[in-house]
């Protein structure tokens, strides 16, 4: 039987007294290398669904990956055990269905793509590197993800996606590090060598690296240092959760300036630079959703369960069913790009830092955005507009909000940025940042 | 599931791999978890597959299916053979592996009461009260609370004639108290942060926390963080208690022990380490009086088993004997690529669809001499830590910043002050070598971490970390905000 008469026979048995069904048909193909060659390379392959059955305004969820007309109900079942088993009602109802856009995204030579191809891709991306004897690391990662919402109250949508994923780190003999990445939906546009080239350049200078002492420094921060930062925002106070709980730095802030009036950041699940999603695991349609405006704190985002106890409408923000506590987030953050270049970028900064991405991010003040993390595969001090050498690894501890209130210029060419695997990404483009909080370095041994 | 796993190896035999091995779980997860006094998350999980690893001509290749049909197993094993060869025609150097016996064996990890089988009602009515407790404390805004109960029933077979049938029963619990005002929240926790304490172990350790006992002081504890003042900036004496010590050696020694990361293989995700391979034997890792040890046969530890995912025995070894660095946490292929004569037997998936990647299993400070408040009389002017709320360290594992929920400033050898949002900073074998207190095996406890990442596709491991109390000298400590 297919999976969608499956859905569909559970949905018909009256076994609770309303039921969602998520199932995600997920294929993961990785290839992954160092030292210039492949050392590990899986495949793997699972359809889940997620049951959320409701009994007297009680929800409980199930999650089985057993595809059987047996295997769905007994989780239906159990799922309404679950409900049962609470005294008190959720206080809010599953969604009632809403048109959403159809997206394309899917290509089926990427979803298909067979190991001797991601092989034959990972061996260009390293050439150069191992020609020069650098050691390139990295993965090559394809396939997708198919995935099907329906319930009892008629929503019934559906939406696949295939994907490809390349991260390269190179190093140098002496310790230079370089990093570069590609994302997107279809592996005919990776371009292996130019990724590699990225990542080998940075590498290449900084071999030699001087230690700088901890202080405030103009940066530029690219593409993924960019998405780090707001995706630590975005983790602390873009989210009606945290506005719920009182800890998000947006609570209460909302039509203030916080930001600079350069920076526009929100969230779009149809923004075509990004891998569309168009509704989220509840079936909602995704909205856009502006965080800052120009500077201005816009709104945060909701699935169905914060948008009833704020007595609003869902923004298409619920996460699958089991990941109830962490529920809303945003998936698809977008900055808007601003008028640089990345020379201009550069032009202005007497004294500064050109930071590739960070590592190991984490909140220490949420109620005020502040995050501490690595700088990671190349900083680069900059004198007079002009990257001039490498310098060690540093320690942030900076304010993200801070951050964005000193944003002086803003590049004109956003890059996509994704952060592990699953659904979403980040559109974002380079950014320059005065008085950048370094609070450490790092040592080499 | 024996049956699964023959048909798998069946499959490899007849392929005629170099060497294959066939594992396949049922996996059953339960989460409870409550806000104020709503549920806020109340879940199951069940999820069974068989993952094939095939070493072919010198190349691995995995394939894993949800399918757990013959003919799907009979798919995954060639998919297996077929990705090993692909890779084989682009590998520069060998695979090989450590030898092992093949062991016939079964273990079962000891659960007086199933935490599985605990009525909902009674995890919820726990909670709850909790939950009461806290938010009767004039000032709290918040409680929340969550139970977590899994189960893994794994059978492991090789084409060197292994079969190894394991059942780990799992679970854990922790609750938190927040309280707020304008622009600022604090939080505490309770037995530690982020999900709480967790143990290999049946519901019997959820009972053995006392959650109840200590809802009151956490909540207390959180109001009055809102007034205390910010930590001070400067080079202090710190004392850690257990659970953030326990982190403090996740972060910045089982990691940093990791074979693969010392051999480049997690370099472009999780990062490398600074534990070269000319480090071991003589490298000064911390002070004399540092001792630690991987030990995977530690009763109810997250960490334990009877056999690794590459069917190595459980064992106890040695990283870091009287300050210096002697051991590194390995599998079968790592060990081999660098003449180590067995596996650590520390090759472990987080489930039928990942392959086993070296991970930490318990990674044990041991003991010193004496209790947390013997430190703290021995100590003239320092700060003590408590409950891990942010962490963060290098990809190389050697500066890391980690931020507590609480501390409390020490005088004269007694408790003072409590002080707000406190971070400590520091470089990782300069840490450990400040290390001068350790208090003793009655302070010691066998923390359990749930969600250790690692590995492209990602995979969350549970790992413990048996701690008591600890000292180092002169840190540095700042406040954030």
């Amino acid at each position: 039987m297919n999976l969608e008469a499956l859905l569909e026979g559970v949905l018909n048995k009256g076994i609770a007294d309303e039921l969602e069904l998520v199932a995600i048909r997920s294929r993961e193909e990785l290839t992954r290398f160092t030292d210039c060659q492949v050392h590990q390379n899986v495949a793997a392959v699972d359809t889940t669904v997620h049951v959320r059955a409701w009994v007297d305004g009680k929800t409980g969820v199930v999650t089985t990956n057993d595809l059987t007309a047996r295997g769905l109900a007994r989780a239906a079942k159990d799922g309404a055990t679950m409900a049962r088993a609470q005294t008190r009602p959720a206080g809010y109802a599953p969604p009632d269905p809403r048109p959403v856009d159809k997206v394309e995204g899917w290509d089926e030579a990427t979803w298909e793509a067979a190991p001797e191809e991601r092989a034959g891709l990972v061996a260009r991306a390293v050439r150069e590197a191992g020609a020069l004897g650098f050691n390139a690391s990295g993965a090559l990662a394809t396939g997708g993800a198919e995935l099907w919402v329906r319930s009892t109250r008629g929503v019934d949508v559906h939406h696949r996606t295939s994907s490809v994923r390349f991260v390269t780190v190179v190093l140098g003999k002496s310790g230079g590090s370089g990093y570069a990445e590609f994302s997107g939906t279809r592996l005919a546009e990776f371009q292996p060598e130019e990724a590699a080239d990225r990542a080998l350049a940075k590498a290449r200078l900084s071999e030699v690296r001087t230690p700088l002492d901890p202080g405030e420094y103009t940066v530029v921060l690219e593409e993924p240092a960019v998405a780090t930062l707001l995706g630590m925002l975005s983790m602390m106070g873009f989210s009606a959760r945290s506005v719920l709980e009182k800890r998000s730095f947006m609570d209460g802030k909302f039509g203030q300036k916080l930001v600079s009036d350069l920076v526009t950041v929100y969230d779009d699940g149809l923004h075509p630079g990004t891998t569309q999603m168009p509704f989220d695991f509840e079936g909602v349609p995704k909205a856009r959703v502006y965080f800052f405006r120009n500077g201005v704190a816009g709104g945060v985002v909701h699935d169905t369960r914060t948008a009833t106890l704020l007595q609003t409408t869902s923004t298409g923000h619920a996460l699958p069913p089991p990941a109830a506590g962490w529920s809303p987030m945003p998936t698809h953050l977008v900055m808007e790009p601003g008028g640089s270049s990345d020379a201009d970028l550069l032009t202005e900064v007497g004294r500064g830092l050109l930071v590739t991405r960070f590592h190991y991010a984490r909140p220490v003040d949420p109620m005020r955005g502040v995050v501490t993390m690595m700088t990671r595969d190349g900083v680069f001090l900059i004198e007079s507009g002009k990257v001039v050498g490498a310098v060690e690894d540093m320690r942030v501890t900076e304010s993200g909000l801070r951050a964005l209130a000193n944003v002086e210029a803003v590049g004109r060419t956003p890059r996509l940025i994704t952060h592990g695997e699953g659904f979403g990404a980040y559109l974002v483009p380079k950014v320059r940042i005065a008085r950048f909080t370094f609070t450490g370095r790092t040592e080499r041994m | 599931m024996e049956e699964l796993v023959q048909v798998g190896l069946n499959a490899l035999h007849d392929l005629r791999v170099d060497y294959g091995e066939v594992r396949a779980e049922v996996r059953t997860e339960e989460n409870v978890s409550i806000k104020n006094r709503e549920v806020d998350g109340l879940s199951r999980r069940d999820s069974r597959g068989v993952g094939i690893r095939v070493l072919h001509r010198g190349a691995w290749g995995f394939a894993a299916t949800g399918d757990t049909g013959k003919r799907a197993i009979a798919t995954a094993a060639r998919a297996a053979l077929e990705i090993a060869q692909a890779t084989a025609s682009v590998r520069k150097k060998r695979i090989e592996l450590a030898p092992e016996p093949a062991h016939q064996a079964t273990f079962v990890s000891p659960a007086r009461r199933d935490p599985l089988a605990v009525p909902l009602e009674e995890k919820l009515d726990l909670l709850f009260s909790c939950s009461d407790r806290i938010l009767a404390v004039p000032g709290v805004a918040m409680a929340k609370g969550g139970i977590a109960a899994w189960r893994v029933e794994k059978v492991f077979g090789n084409t060197e004639g292994a079969l190894i049938c394991q059942t780990l029963t799992s679970c854990g619990a922790g609750i938190e108290a927040y309280a707020a005002r304008a622009g600022e929240f604090q939080r505490r926790s309770y037995p530690c942060s982020f999900g709480g304490d967790h143990a290999n172990a049946g519901y019997e350790f959820i009972e053995g926390l006392r959650l109840l006992d200590h809802a009151t002081e956490i909540a207390e504890e959180a109001v009055a963080l809102l007034t205390a003042p910010v930590c001070p900036t400067g080079t202090f004496d710190i004392l850690l208690e257990g659970s953030q010590l326990a982190l403090q050696v996740h972060e910045s020694v089982g990691h940093p022990t990791e074979l693969d990361r010392v051999l480049g293989t997690e370099l472009s995700y999780a990062g490398g380490s600074f534990l070269s391979l000319d480090k071991r034997g003589a490298f000064r890792y911390g002070s004399e009086i540092v001792n630690l040890v991987a030990d995977a046969t530690v009763p109810g530890g997250l960490g334990t088993f009877g056999y690794d995912d590459e069917g190595v025995p459980a064992q106890r070894v040695d990283l870091v004997r009287n300050g210096t660095f002697v051991g590194y946490l390995s599998s079968r292929d790592t060990a081999r690529a660098v003449g180590i004569r067995r596996s650590s037997g520390a090759a472990r998936a987080s489930s039928w669809a990942r392959i086993p990647l070296v991970r930490m299993t318990n990674i044990n400070l041991l003991p010193g001499e004496g209790t947390l408040e013997d430190l703290v009389r021995d100590t003239k002017h320092g700060i003590l830590f408590a409950t891990n709320k942010s962490w963060s360290i290098d990809d190389r594992r050697v500066n890391f910043q980690f931020g507590t929920e609480i501390a409390w400033e020490i005088e004269n050898g007694r408790r003072t002050r409590v002080l707000k949002n406190p971070l400590y900073t520091g470089i990782t074998p300069q840490f450990w070598g400040s290390c001068v207190a350790i208090a003793g095996p009655q302070e010691w406890h066998l923390w359990g971490l749930p969600n250790c990442g690692k590995g492209e596709p990602s995979q969350v491991m549970q790992v413990g970390h048996g701690v008591a109390p600890a000292k180092f000298a002169g840190v540095q400590v700042r406040g954030a905000g």
